[in-house]
């Protein structure tokens, strides 16, 4: 349990002042939550978890790192143990041989004689880029972050893990517990909406 | 090798390693097929790009007033009480 003296040492120690924490932090960790969970009411549920537990954890605060960081990595954990039990509703699984996967959708061609060909009204365009390099393009990036949000919420986990981390699939099909074929079903899924969604929206802006 | 196929292994292949059968395979369908090409293309963009979202993202999003001041008020409870406990 945390004392007044301790507490006393540890503020003189490591300059750390958890009074002041949601004044200085608050904004910061809750941006960080809404742009891997898109709900604000989860984001701030992370937040709240996060300071809770920083607080019971203080004396393991070892100041090497600034608080900030350190508060930021209590919401990683935070945000990994949030998806992590989602998957476990089994709400991230598709099932690579399910008739969803092979049927619904249109991308591709189903009958047999062209089965698995792009659909006319899927196949990818040229982009003119011209002026438009993506790289220190806001615009590109406003559009990429909507366009990532518009994916069911277990396929954009598996994109959050990834940056958060810099997880490796291995490492994601380990935290959320699913198969690897099942990891690459969701990402190329994913990845064809992506790029579709791209295409429609910063091509023609 | 089709389109699908194609595309999985593209999008495989920007997180992991193919294998030479795989390799060799994708390249040869992507030399007669124009569309799984820009497919290629674009979703690689897309892939190198993603991890500098959170440098360029939108306006930084605040939380709700009421419930940092809420926040703000267990955190005080908290090490109120914790220090109440000497």
């Amino acid at each position: 349990m945390l004392t007044l003296n301790n507490m006393e040492a540890l503020k003189t120690q490591n300059k750390i002042n958890p009074y002041q924490w949601v004044n200085l932090y608050a904004d910061y960790l809750f941006n960080y939550a809404i742009m891997q969970v898109k709900s604000s009411e989860i984001a701030e549920d992370l937040v709240q978890d996060t300071f809770m537990s920083a607080l019971k954890s203080i004396k393991n605060f070892n100041g090497k790192s600034g608080e900030r960081t350190w508060l930021t990595s209590i919401l990683k954990n935070k945000i990994i143990d949030h998806y992590r039990k989602k998957s476990n509703q089994c709400e991230i699984l598709i099932n690579e041989r399910s008739e969803d996967y092979d049927n619904s959708d249109h991308f591709f061609e189903t009958e047999a004689n062209k089965r698995g060909t792009w659909t006319s009204e899927a196949r990818p365009n040229v982009w003119n880029f011209e002026d438009r390099t993506p790289v220190e393009n806001k615009e590109f990036y406003e559009i990429l972050q909507s366009c990532l949000g518009k994916l069911p919420e277990s396929w954009a986990a598996v994109f959050s893990l990834k940056n958060i981390e810099d997880f490796n699939s291995k490492e994601i099909c380990k935290e959320l517990n699913i198969s690897s074929s099942n990891y690459w079903v969701i990402m190329h899924r994913s990845k064809l909406q992506l790029r579709e969604c791209m295409e429609k929206n910063w091509m023609n802006v | 090798m089709d389109c699908k196929e194609a595309t999985y292994l593209i999008s495989k292949s920007q997180e992991e390693k193919l294998t030479i059968k795989e390799r060799v395979k994708l390249e040869m369908h992507l030399m007669a097929c124009k569309f799984c090409k820009l497919f290629q293309i674009e979703s690689n963009l897309i892939n190198d790009n993603i991890a500098y979202l959170h440098k360029y993202s939108s306006e930084e999003q605040k939380m709700n007033l009421k419930k940092k001041e809420k926040l703000q008020d267990e955190v005080k409870k908290y090490l109120d009480d914790s220090s109440n406990e000497q």
